[in-house]
């Protein structure tokens, strides 16, 4: 056993070619940097900084200042040349470069909840590898290769796992709703329409994310492989609205191809391979920490939640990629404690309509502004409030169901679990196509 | 060898978008518009006469223009729910140009503003009012000069138009009169003026309306015919907000804006005595343009027939009940919103809830099961 240990210790520490890591630096820098300038001039830092008056907080994070928002455009700037440093220099100025990337990307997606996107998880993931990574000799050790390898497989798995389930398997949903809604697409329009598409989409996604790690690292199935990615990555990108995600993912793609494929354009490797280090156990120990994080802490929500789309418990940071097409109408209750007197607060009387939007069928935001409207209410008349939601959810087409129970006050919830506060989720009474897809 | 070719028909539930956009321009948008304008032009006429008149002498010419403002003002709350295109906000939706706070702002007011420029003689031309705040022009402030003909003002009592004797020194004279008079003339011709800007932006060839209506084709500014239908959609969230929780919630006392037990001076049209009026066209707007005609037993496409094509025709059925319910509990209101606040509040409240049983599947299922978001206020990526 321990001579297999070792054995393998020895094998992540020799070193393969850099090339490749190089360019997939290099691009990898662009495209960040492309996606903060892309915020600026689209003109969203508008809705998404300066418009809201009131910001969601993580609460892992609620340690961390907001973002003054006088800085948004500076950590913009900033942040762009960050990425641009941190693809295209080496040595200190990289590792420098990526800080600031990092330090500006984190701040700015922290800002507020309902910014939250998966992609930039994952970018500031994979921002944070190459930062720390020795990536700055002609050769990589091949530790470092499998541990970018690994994030991004992690990735496709995840998203796949969260797939399997009754709603994107067997009722093609949300895909459905969502090829319904692009039907007047030149060229794909009629594909998406035809009945059985979204069940035979639903599943080539399922099927594709479960495997393409698998086929990209595999020499002889590579190639068919990368067509995927690009079929794949090109279809999502076609229809739905999910920034440089495509864009990411098919750069990720390249991590799996033949480490000296950019050899064929830069011409042959004449430096020397840097010193091939064994790898420190405290290394080791490190990496495995973090493997077995990036492995398991995805899956949190089959312990903690009843049904992860409706009480969205573990839903963030797990790759739970465009699983759900999901709407409510909140409205608050807040009272006088021991009164009658009740007003009606419509979440859009604090949130942008984008906020209100998003927080409208995630519970745990639901929460979070209750427990700010009942702080701001007991303030306004000196006496203390209870607050109640009426929050009506459409999950997957079905019928509005109400997410929260009508009697629980808002104020008297502790703690981040909030499946008391619940109601069941519709999803286990019957089938959707009963409800929707007649 | 060509007749081997597949022909890739065009799918009917793209047809079925592209033909509701249509529908809902030619038969609810463009007459909705073309009524708007006339009445406005009626009511500039009127006011035209009635400020032409000497004041004692134009009790007749007065009336004419109050009830040329209130035909005006109903067909408006119709319009009010376009907001897309010229009179949506640019920030909002696609090609919105802002026109309508132009022409009516609330719930946005500020009268005292327009006593203070009396006081001030400001003397407007349409110049000025081009560049003025919505709040010192439009239907709004017409409401105010046609029906308050007191010697009263908007102003508190420590503003300083009151503080300083100046508004009591021009109550005094006929110089109030004539000056509330010259105000709402200009304010009747820039309504008449910016509203025939927004139909003719809408209906010119080539305008807002064509393009809406080929949404999603080469060129289009929407890459979708869904997406066209997102604009509809964002106009027919007023129903939600406007309707429910402003027109509604606020003088029932059922909003933070109201921390009394119900607030009557919240309602709408304080002076017209409109408010339930206004309400019944809101609701019947809405229903023409869910269903892409103002005739309840026309077949014309509108998003219901979209959601029948989802085999969604329960949702259709409960949301048309529902909108039914509201305008026949509406039209049978027997008092406006200000006095049901005082009078009957249950009442009022009740007509909330008819109002909130529809606008909730409007914000759950309905938007679930045709996708739709409101454009721009979904900026940012999605995953």
């Amino acid at each position: 056993m321990r001579a297999r240990l070792a054995h393998l210790l020895r094998r992540l520490s020799e070193h393969e070619d850099g090339a490749s890591l190089r360019v997939y630096r290099a691009l990898f820098g662009l495209l960040l940097a492309g996606a903060l300038v892309r915020l600026h001039l689209t003109g969203w830092t508008a809705p998404l900084f300066f418009e809201p008056s009131f910001r969601f907080e993580y609460e892992a994070f609620a340690f961390i200042p907001a973002m003054p928002k006088g800085l948004v455009p500076w950590s913009l700037a900033v942040g762009a040349v960050g990425a641009l440093t941190l693809g295209l220099a080496r040595g200190a100025t990289r590792r420098l470069g990526g800080l600031v990337f990092l330090a500006c990307f984190a701040w700015l997606k922290l800002y507020d909840v309902t910014n939250y996107l998966n992609h930039d998880y994952l970018a500031f993931l994979l921002g944070a590898l190459l930062t720390i990574l020795p990536l700055d000799g002609p050769t990589v050790p091949r530790w470092a290769w499998w541990l970018l390898r690994f994030q991004v497989g992690v990735v496709y798995v995840h998203a796949g796992l969260a797939k399997v389930n009754t709603d994107w398997l067997l009722h093609g949903q949300p895909l459905e709703t969502w090829f319904a809604a692009n039907r007047g697409l030149p060229v794909l329009g009629p594909l998406l329409a035809l009945p059985f598409a979204p069940l035979v989409g639903g599943w080539a996604a399922c099927l594709y994310d479960l495997t393409i790690p698998l086929w990209l690292s595999i020499n002889r199935t590579r190639r068919f492989a990368l067509a995927a990615v690009l079929v794949f990555h090109g279809a999502t990108y076609a229809l739905f609205d999910i920034g440089i995600f495509p864009f990411l993912m098919t750069l990720n793609a390249s991590l799996f191809l033949d480490p000296s494929w950019p050899r064929r354009f830069l011409g042959k490797l004449v430096e020397s391979p840097g010193q091939q280090r064994p790898l420190s156990p405290a290394l080791a120990g490190a990496l495995v920490v973090f493997v077995a994080f990036q492995a398991f802490f995805p899956l949190r929500s089959h312990a903690i939640s009843d049904d992860v789309l409706w009480d969205e418990q573990g839903m963030r940071w797990s790759w739970k990629v465009m699983l759900r097409e999901k709407n409510g109408a909140v409205s608050y209750r807040v009272r006088v404690k021991g009164e009658a007197r009740e007003w009606q607060v419509d979440p859009l009387d604090v949130l942008t309509p984008r906020q209100a939007n998003e927080m409208s069928g995630q519970p745990d935001l639901i929460v979070q502004l209750g427990r700010h409207l009942g702080r701001d209410m007991a303030a306004k008349l000196g006496r203390p409030v209870e607050v109640f939601v009426d929050a009506r959810v459409s999950l997957n087409r079905r019928p509005p169901a109400p997410l929260f129970r009508p009697d629980v006050d808002l104020l008297s919830l502790e703690g981040s679990d909030l499946r008391p506060a619940l109601l069941p989720s519709p999803r286990g009474r019957g089938p959707v196509d009963q409800v929707a897809v007649r | 060898m060509l007749a081997a070719c597949p022909v890739v028909k065009p799918d009917p539930g793209a047809v079925l978008q592209r033909n509701a956009l249509k529908t809902f321009d030619l038969e609810v948008a463009r007459p909705t518009l073309e009524q708007a304008v006339a009445a406005l032009t009626a009511l500039r006429e009127a006011v035209q006469g009635w400020a032409a008149t000497p004041d004692g002498q134009d009790a007749a010419q007065l009336a004419t223009a109050r009830a040329r403002f209130e035909a005006a003002f109903l067909v408006w709350q119709r319009a009010e729910l376009l907001q897309l295109g010229p009179l949506g906000a640019a920030t909002r939706v696609t090609a919105g140009e802002g026109l309508r706070d132009e022409i009516y702002s609330w719930p946005t007011t500020n009268l005292c503003r327009v006593d203070a420029a009396l006081v001030a003689n400001t003397a407007p031309d349409d110049a000025w009012f081009e560049t003025a705040l919505a709040t010192s022009k439009g239907l709004v402030v017409l409401e105010e000069l046609l029906f308050n003909q007191t010697a009263s003002n908007s102003c508190p009592a420590n503003a300083t138009i009151n503080t300083d004797g100046s508004w009591a020194a021009l109550a005094a004279t006929r110089a109030l009169a004539e000056r509330r008079k010259a105000w709402a003339l200009g304010a009747a011709r820039h309504v008449e003026r910016t509203a025939g800007r927004a139909r003719d932006a809408w209906i010119v060839e080539g305008g807002f309306g064509d393009k809406l209506a080929e949404a999603g084709s080469l060129g289009s500014a929407w890459r979708t015919p869904k997406d066209g239908l997102d604009d509809v959609y964002a106009g027919l969230f007023y129903v939600d907000r406007a309707v429910k929780d402003f027109k509604l919630g606020g003088p029932a006392g059922l909003t933070m804006a109201c921390l009394a037990p119900s607030c009557p001076e919240l309602a709408e049209s304080p002076r017209a005595g409109l408010s339930t009026k206004a309400l019944v066209e809101n609701l019947v707007m809405t229903r023409a343009m869910l269903t892409g005609s103002f005739d309840p037993s026309s077949s014309a496409t509108g998003f219901d027939d979209l959601l029948e094509e989802r085999g969604a025709g329960a949702l259709e059925s409960d949301m048309l009940a529902a909108l039914d319910a509201a305008i026949g509990a509406t039209r049978a209101a027997p008092r406006t919103v200000q006095d049901a606040a005082t009078a009957d509040l249950n009442g009022l409240r009740a007509l909330h809830a008819s109002v909130k049983a529809f606008s909730d599947l409007f914000k759950s299922q309905f938007v679930t099961t045709l996708s739709l978001k409101v454009p721009k206020e979904g900026a940012g990526d999605n995953d």
